[in-house]
């Protein structure tokens, strides 16, 4: 949690103070980037846009929101605008609410996923559905943090986020099934 | 309750949004339905996978990274802001005289030049400010000194060249356009146009500093070099610490300066002195040397001479109502109109000693070295002449509120 001291001295012109605060965001600041792009360069490219971005707007940000979700706000956005990929994701509609046999769920149950499928399949929903998912899990962000920083209806939220879940589950399934992670 | 809401509570549920009452409800469902018990399985372990991310961490430091476009963005933002008004500390007095005498010139303030100069002048500004104290009724005439100044500086460097017959000491009557070019030119003649040329970058530096105080917008304006002798000779080291400390010095050295540079080859300065003060200047040129070295830098007195000789430490430069304090801080000597008023300097305030009605314009003036003599010229009909006031309360250092008219 970033110090209100240290906000307010950083957006009163302390110099010192923005760059000791942008040097404590930019983990959280990273890691969302890191996993709405899934990619290392794209997420240092995002990550420095957004860092200078907090840097240069730093006096927009008002005390009676969260910094964090003001910060979150400012990545997420960098990420879906600017790095907007070009490579069709699945639609979220196709699996919805549809669960395989009941041995798949046993099995799925029993294993703990790769990392590396849990990150493909993110990878793999539609731009607003994956950011709402790291928003959740990577940064540990409420549904009305979530509504704040992504500007949508917090039913709206909730709407992606079960929808992306199950989305997740059924391609993880599918990852399994098919050995894909070996 | 019914299956579809149970799974969006089991979503709800690991989110952390059901209610405890809630909560009751939905495990009393999974109890009896068994689909839902499955789903509730599923998503559940899904969620702890996700929960179980690595925290990835970016390979060098993002932050370290973005410095240089961070300071670029400093960069313009700074450039931005000293166009509308200078970016150090001396605001108020350099706005006028930035805004008059920078445009003409390139813009020095959107050079990497200004960060340093700017940061120089602030210094001196802020030594300045301790002597300004000293005088504060020289501080009216700050904020033309600093004008004329620079504008004579620029004219300085034009001039040059000129031996110039007269001193161009003269008091800058007209404040910052009015310095005559042959008032550069005699003063600065010893002074090569490189000097003018720095002087000039350093009197706009300087001219911030709004002549806190001659000696320190003198020297600073220097720049680099160090402001001891405008004459072409040397930049000696003009010690600006000098010139900041000791107003009064600097109007000797002012003098002084003249005969030095005279000495150090620039004859302009000499005859100049010759003219100045008859028999005053002659003994001061002798010991100007000395004074020079030891007190300000030579420049000074070039510079000054166009700007505003009489004026004292502070203005420096040139003010339209020229102020001269004496060397031993007893005395000011200031000009009102077509009148030169002598001044017992006191702590509080001052005890006019001598009214003098001028006869002409005033040229420039300059305290002998031992506070004895207040030397000055008057132009009438485009001739000058030397006059010299003798203050009768002539004794040791103490102040003495004899009035001598």
């Amino acid at each position: 949690m970033v110090e209100q001291g240290l906000i307010r001295a950083a957006q009163s012109g302390d110099r010192d103070a923005l760059i000791t605060l942008l040097r404590e965001i930019e983990q959280q600041v990273y890691r969302t980037a890191y996993y709405i792009l899934n990619n290392e360069q794209d997420a240092h490219d995002a990550a420095q846009e957004a860092l200078i971005r907090v840097y240069t707007k730093i006096n927009s940000y008002e005390e009676k929101a969260q910094f964090k979700t003001w910060v979150q706000r400012i990545v997420t956005n960098i990420c879906i605008d600017k790095f907007r990929r070009s490579k069709p994701t699945v639609s979220i509609e196709e699996h919805e609410m549809v669960f395989q046999g009941k041995e798949n769920v046993e099995r799925q149950v029993m294993s703990t996923y790769l990392a590396q499928d849990i990150q493909e399949a993110i990878n793999q929903l539609p731009d607003h559905h994956r950011s709402v998912v790291v928003l959740r899990y990577v940064q540990d962000l409420s549904y009305n943090e979530i509504a704040d920083c992504l500007d949508l209806p917090l039913n709206t939220v909730k709407s992606y986020l079960f929808r992306a879940r199950q989305q997740l589950q059924n391609l993880l399934q599918d990852y399994q099934k098919g050995g894909v992670s070996g | 309750m019914k299956c579809p809401e149970a799974v969006e509570w089991i979503h709800r549920y690991l989110d952390g949004d059901l209610s405890e009452e809630e909560v009751t409800r939905l495990k009393e469902h999974l109890r009896s339905c068994d689909d839902c018990a499955r789903t509730y399985d599923v998503l559940k372990h899904l969620s702890d996978n996700l929960y179980q991310l690595p925290e990835v961490t970016p390979k060098f430091s993002i932050v370290d990274s973005i410095l240089p476009r961070l300071d670029e963005i400093d960069r313009a933002r700074d450039e931005e802001g000293s166009t509308l008004e200078v970016s150090e500390a001396e605001v108020p007095l350099m706005k006028s005289i930035s805004s008059r005498s920078k445009k003409e010139r390139t813009p020095f303030w959107r050079t990497r030049a200004a960060v340093p100069a700017a940061l120089g002048t602030a210094a001196a500004v802020i030594l300045g400010i301790f002597i300004y104290q000293y005088q504060p009724e020289t501080i009216p005439n700050a904020e033309i000194a600093p004008t004329s100044q620079q504008t004579q500086l620029k004219k300085d460097t034009q001039n040059s060249s000129s031996a110039g017959a007269e001193v161009s000491t003269q008091v800058d009557p007209g404040a910052a356009d009015s310095v005559p070019t042959p008032k550069d030119s005699s003063k600065q003649s010893s002074e090569p146009s490189a000097d003018g040329v720095k002087k000039n970058a350093g009197a706009q530096g300087d001219a911030k500093q709004g002549g806190a105080d001659h000696a320190a917008t003198r020297t600073e304006k220097e720049g680099a070099a160090p402001p001891v002798s405008h004459k072409s000779d040397t930049k000696k080291s003009g010690s600006p610490e000098k010139t900041t400390t000791d107003g009064v010095k600097e109007f000797t050295s002012q003098v002084t300066e003249q005969d030095k540079s005279a000495a150090s080859g620039s004859s302009g300065n000499r005859s100049m002195d010759q003219k100045k003060v008859d028999g005053t200047q002659t003994k001061q040129s002798g010991q100007d040397k000395s004074v020079v070295n030891k007190d300000k830098s030579p420049e000074k007195t070039q510079e000054k001479i166009p700007l505003a000789p009489d004026t004292n430490g502070f203005m420096g430069i040139m003010s339209s109502s020229p102020i001269k304090l004496s060397p031993d801080g007893k005395y000011v000597a200031e000009v009102e109109q077509d009148h030169l008023k002598v001044y017992l300097n006191n702590t509080d305030d001052r005890t006019l000693l001598s009214d003098i009605t001028l006869n002409g314009n005033w040229v420039k003036g300059e305290w002998s070295e031992d506070s004895k003599t207040f030397s000055y010229q008057t132009s009438l009909n485009d001739t000058v002449k030397d006059y010299t006031y003798t203050v009768e309360n002539n004794e040791d250092k103490t102040n003495s509120t004899n009035l001598s008219q």
